[in-house]
């Protein structure tokens, strides 16, 4: 809900501000170092550590924007769509938070990169030659249900882990991971970046000082302005699967560009003929689909070709489709219209909107937010983690087709305990926190971010940018943010906002920090240096994110079990729930 | 969720430039909004005058309709700011606290809502106001002597459980009734209030006020024309800063009333009214030594404080008050405060159970009653909007409550909270597909904590349309928050079930210099809009004598004109309110999610949430 803060002015009661507004101003936010001093581990490490990067797509490419080279060597990398290969050395054209390898490690071309980097399609493969790579670590950044079999491969190879969130499909996968972890003694980090940005540490910090006074309620939303036709989730299909507009504008976009390169001149050329590489590429995942190559002039003899090549030659011969040997499907969804055919290929790319390889709006968007709300309600309990009491929930499609499963807006209350709660006497039973959260499509009013609502004072973190403390009077604003529209493009947020970010650079969000401490525990083993998102916390926020879809989709509001969180006991939700569904 | 000075500026400009703008069509009146602002401003409704009869389709009347009003706390002082003498006579009122009677007569100093009756209706002092008006303690008494009184009406402003008795009452002894929200205490009674309406063929009004504000009214207008596209969401609160020592539910209780074995607050009236004091006497010393310039402003600050130390000493009066005798029950219980580990007993008298009724379950509903139900009829409203005017009821809800501010002193809830889904534009339970177009509805209450003030904000697919603290709208073009717009409009063909059908549909473009034109008229238009209690008021008053006038013809007449004209707020629309708030509350104490059942809307069906069927004998 809208409201207006008090006009600013220093408070002065945070003993960091002063060093962090000057560092912030600075610029030094966004690289390197304040993380380090912050999260407690030191600037670099003597030698990186050997990683392969297996899923280089949306978020893989963001993950590999936040390399740092001091931390982190790329040693190989693993997808079967050519499209993300080619992203994963070349980044992406007007997204700077997908920069691509090249820039990261400052190769000059392709070919430079890949006298250090392998390139691999299946996931599989990767994990077969990581002794031979001289691997230490794997990043995951795969379609949400093959987190748990690839994170449990790689580590039953000895191989430490980094997935992207929701840790798992299911709470049962969880715990799988989390027991080999504890078993292999490797260490298993999971991407809820939130843990590693400096405003939420700030923010937490305040909180456990009693800025705020009492925490009662906290308030968090995540609304985009996805549309039918155009759906951040829902990215074009490569020409030829689909007789679709989209698809069509896909080959329409690479003919245009091809036009504008042929007339270009000067420096011109190199800047459309990139252009033309990337929509090449794009059109490149057709293999999937066909088993046969598309025409293409301008990528012959780069990563992403050989890959199509390998894919045409190896399935090509198939009666299915390649996207089908590699373990995804189609699907025909009956509706009084008529029927919506999904092919493999849809599944793969598309994979956040199917209920198979994805886990809907909770564990894409709701969970960062609810792992949010769990610190700041940790910190309201002197630091101790507090698991939810209860979750209620409804799910609502009133804006898409029957074009996917997920839904088009999640709504949920979830109930934690206060300081005091004791659910033996009638009284304090009643102290509970609330956390109410909204995650929804067609309008992106109010964009998203958390409110943090306290006795004494109130909170507000906007796109992980910006802090506001409209009761106190203080306000830490980093970004010229806090105006204008918020369109995010994809899960992984706020693109342009990053890219618009005002004076000083935006803050970090987390990823550079999250992938350094992670590096940094690798290379200095001992029990007490562990990633701040280590199993037992990612269990929790899956255990919120998957209870709460269940809720949603079951139309019931479910108390949590305090053994769903142990990673040792056996009982998952999936299966307390199935019985009494 | 965070709006800058600057982006509420553009939303105003937004909202005033949408509503003044020829391209917006009024469904009613078959006229551009536009014009229909321009004959109203011409007409005087930027003045006020008239603004009810302009809007909600109702004339003068020629003779005030008498009425009596029926508990004159918080909220019946409210109404009495509210009325419209040339609408409304008060010949009665009725409360058993010599303070709410106190401030039926003279208001409350320094709370303009609250201005009392001499004020409202100009008498120089309370002994001529009691010429006029008979005064009464219980509510049966007004109604004994209703007839004597020459009563036609009574509005009724008690604890929420004496709503379904004391409307049932009046409405058996052939009076209207104007309620205040919510309806009943429970769906049995509320069903019993319909019931009871339709047999006696009186008004029965509840106050839901968002029904006569004229903001409500283009927002809706705004919805019909497509201006928002699709609404599929609707996001409500409303956050108070209520903490404990400084709760606007906990009033505190004439000197004397000990509520806790150390009670720091049992003596806080009388601090309070020697603290009024001594600023009197200090006041009276000024006036005494002060030099003519400064007299005038002194000789206000003496009456102000008059004012407020006669006020004070009513409230004190209330210690006389024998609650127990008139339905109020005592009660005691023990708790371990969780802080310091005590135990602890509170002993809760039946005067802090009449002074405190809404912290209560017996008397009262809560935060979903109180302040929720008010919200959720607005989001009804609009979403009636998306099916061209025709109500909708919620398909579930799920809810949560608890309480971590204030100590057991109180039944209800600190914090509400629940989410409705209510059918979209195609939604069908029998399809797996079309069975999920559902509208979410998302609503807190809370204490402890008045962030973000009170208000609705409206999603559609092409706008998003804000409305706060019922006084203020602001208008989006989806989420860009900085750009001013302009309404335009197109003939479009959509499909009418087979047939194709062509309409006209608005919708908001970018424009770099906003509207100014239609924003001036817009504005202009607006510049009294104000809660809508005087136009709920009146138009019930209306009714009540333009009826009166048609039964002087026939009883057929009489009952064609009720039959045809009923306040917006009728009792099935009053019903449907009461449903969303009840089931909420039952929702969330209970820990579930409930689906509504169509019969608990239906005042006829004797199904109810609570399985207490309804049954009017009970009130013989």
């Amino acid at each position: 809900m809208p409201n207006t803060p008090a006009p600013t002015s220093g408070s002065g009661d945070f003993p960091r501000r002063d060093f962090l507004k000057g560092t912030l101003l600075a610029g030094a936010a966004a690289g390197g170092g304040l993380g380090a001093f912050y999260f407690g581990y030191e600037k670099s490490l003597c030698k990186p550590v050997r990683v392969g990067v297996i899923g280089t797509g949306d978020e893989g490419s963001v993950l590999i924007g936040a390399l740092n080279p001091n931390f982190l060597e790329v040693r190989a990398i693993a997808d079967i769509r050519p499209y993300n290969i080619y992203r994963a050395f070349h980044g992406e054209i007007g997204v700077p938070v997908r920069p691509g390898l090249l820039s990261v490690y400052g190769w000059k071309d392709e070919t430079e990169a890949r006298r250090h980097v392998k390139v691999y399609g299946p996931w599989e493969e990767l994990l077969d030659h990581a002794a031979e790579d001289g691997l230490e670590g794997v990043i995951i950044a795969l379609p949400l249900f093959l987190h748990a079999p690839v994170a449990i491969a790689a580590m039953q190879r000895g191989l430490h882990v980094l997935t992207e969130k929701l840790m798992a499909h299911s709470v049962g996968q969880c715990k799988e991971m989390a027991r080999v972890a504890k078993q292999t003694g490797l260490l298993l980090a999971t991407g809820h970046q939130r843990h590693y940005n400096i405003l939420y540490a700030q923010a937490t910090e305040k909180i456990q000082r009693g800025v705020l006074g009492d925490l009662h309620y906290i308030r968090a939303q995540w609304h985009r302005s996805n549309l039918p036709g155009r759906d951040s989730w829902q990215q074009p299909l490569p020409p030829g699967v689909k007789d679709d507009e989209k698809a069509n504008a896909l080959a329409r976009r690479l003919a245009e560009a091809r036009k504008r390169r042929d007339a270009a001149r000067g420096r011109d050329i190199e800047k459309f003929e990139r252009e033309v590489r990337q929509l090449e590429a794009q059109v490149l995942d057709q293999v999937l689909h066909s088993g046969k190559l598309p025409a293409i002039e301008s990528l012959r003899c780069t990563a992403a070709a050989e890959m199509a090549e390998r894919i045409a030659r190896e399935k090509g011969a198939a009666p299915q489709p390649p996207a089908e040997q590699f373990g995804y499907q189609p699907a025909s969804i009956r509706h009084r219209q008529g029927v919506y055919e999904r092919p493999a290929i849809e599944e793969l790319i598309r994979w956040r909107l199917w209920d198979r390889t994805a886990a809907g709006l909770m564990a894409e968007l709701g969970s960062h937010q609810l792992d949010a709300a769990s610190i700041f309600i940790a910190a309201a309990h002197g630091g101790e983690k507090k698991h939810p009491l209860n979750v209620a929930a409804g799910a609502a499609r009133s804006i898409f087709d029957v074009d996917r499963d997920c839904e088009d807006h999640v709504m949920c209350i979830i109930e934690f305990p206060a300081p005091g709660y004791d659910p033996k006497d009638p009284h304090a039973r009643r102290r509970k926190i609330g956390v109410m959260y909204s995650s929804i499509n067609g309008n992106g009013f109010g964009g998203y971010g958390e409110i943090v609502f306290g006795t004494k004072g109130t909170l507000i973190l906007e796109r992980e940018q910006v802090l506001h403390e409209p009761s106190s009077g203080a306000a830490i604003q980093v970004t010229s943010g806090g105006a204008g529209p918020t369109l995010d493009t994809q899960a992984s947020g706020p693109v342009r906002a990053l890219a618009a970010a005002g004076t000083g650079g935006p803050v970090s969000r987390g990823y550079a920090e999250e992938l350094e401490h992670w590096a940094w525990c690798i290379r200095n083993p001992a029990p007490e240096n562990q990633p701040k998102c280590g199993p037992k916390v990612a269990l929790g926020d899956a255990v919120i994110a998957l209870v709460t879809n269940m809720a949603a989709r079951q139309g019931r509001r479910i108390e949590f079990k305090e053994e769903w969180f142990d990673p040792d006991h056996p009982a998952t939700p999936e299966q307390d729930l199935a019985a009494t569904a | 969720m965070y709006l800058t000075p600057e982006e509420r500026q553009v939303g105003r400009e937004n909202f005033f430039a949408a509503i003044g703008s020829r391209h917006l069509r009024r469904t009613k009146e078959k006229i551009s909004s536009r014009d229909f602002l321009l004959q109203g401003i011409r007409k005087g409704i930027a003045s006020r005058k008239g603004l009810g009869s302009y809007y909600f389709g109702y004339g003068e009347v020629k003779e005030p309709v008498r009425v009596g009003v029926i508990g004159t706390g918080d909220e019946g002082s409210v109404l009495i700011g509210a009325l419209n003498p040339a609408y409304i006579e008060v010949r009665s009122i009725a409360d058993l606290r010599p303070y709410s009677l106190h401030r039926a007569f003279h208001g409350e100093a320094g709370v303009s809502v609250r201005p009392g009756l001499l004020s409202v209706y100009g008498w120089k002092d309370e002994s001529e106001a009691r010429r006029h008006v008979k005064v009464y303690g219980p509510w049966q008494e007004l109604i004994a002597q209703a007839k004597n009184d020459g009563l036609e009406a009574v509005i009724i402003a008690l604890p929420l459980f004496l709503h379904a008795p004391v409307a049932i009452a009046a409405m058996k002894a052939g009076l209207h009734v104007l309620t205040e929200k919510l309806m009943g205490h429970s769906v049995h009674n509320c069903k019993e209030m319909a019931r009871a309406a339709a047999e006696t063929k009186r008004y029965l009004a509840t106050g839901h006020q968002r029904h006569y504000n004229i903001l409500y009214d283009h927002a809706v207008e705004l919805i019909r024309n497509g201006v928002l596209g699709d609404v599929h969401y609707i996001a409500a609160q409303w956050h108070r800063g209520n903490l404990p020592h400084r709760d606007s539910w906990k009033m505190p209780l004439p000197p004397g009333v000990k509520t806790l074995e150390e009670d720091p607050d049992a003596d806080l009236l009388q601090r309070e009214l020697e603290e009024l004091q001594s600023a009197h006497k200090k006041a009276q010393a000024d006036l005494a030594r002060a030099k003519d310039d400064r007299r005038a402003d002194l000789e206000k600050t003496l009456r102000l404080l008059d004012a407020k130390i006669a006020l004070k000493k009513a409230q004190i009066e209330d210690h006389k008050v024998q609650a127990e005798k008139h339905g109020y029950q005592d009660a005691q219980w023990s708790y371990r405060d969780w802080a310091t580990g005590k135990e602890a007993v509170y002993r809760r008298p039946a005067l802090e159970e009449l002074i405190r009724w809404r912290l209560w379950d017996r008397t009262g509903g809560g935060l979903m009653a109180e302040l929720g139900s008010h919200q959720l009829d607005a989001a009804s409203i609009f979403i009636a909007a998306m099916f061209e005017g025709k109500k909708q009821y919620p398909l579930s809800v799920a809810a949560a409550a608890n309480r971590p501010i204030f100590p057991p002193d109180r039944d209800i809830e600190d914090h509400v909270y629940c989410v409705f889904e209510f059918p979209a534009p195609g939604y069908d339970p029998s399809d797996p597909h079309a069975s999920k177009k559902r509208i979410g509805v998302q609503y807190s209450s809370i204490n402890g904590n008045g962030f973000g003030g009170y208000g609705e904000t409206v999603y559609g697919t092409a706008g998003t349309l804000i409305l706060e603290r019922e006084t203020e709208a602001l208008l989006y073009k989806v989420a860009a928050t900085t750009d001013k717009t302009r309404v335009s409009s197109k003939r479009v063909r959509k499909p009418v079930g087979d047939r194709q059908v062509e309409q006209v549909q608005a919708s908001l473009d970018v424009v770099p210099d906003g509207d100014e034109e239609s924003m001036a008229i817009g504005h202009l238009a607006m510049l009294e809009a104000r809660r809508g209690y005087s136009e709920e008021l009146e138009h019930w008053a209306w009714c009540i004598r333009e009826s009166a006038e048609a039964a002087k013809k026939s009883q057929a007449a009489y009952e064609e004109f009720y039959r045809e004209h009923q306040p917006r707020c009728h009792p099935q629309v009053a019903l449907a309110d009461a449903v969303i708030a009840l089931v909420a509350n039952k929702a969330a104490r209970e820990g579930t999610r409930i689906e509504f059942q169509k019969e608990w809307f239906d005042p006829q069906s004797d199904a109810t949430p609570e399985g207490v069927k309804p049954d009017l004998s009970r009130y013989a």
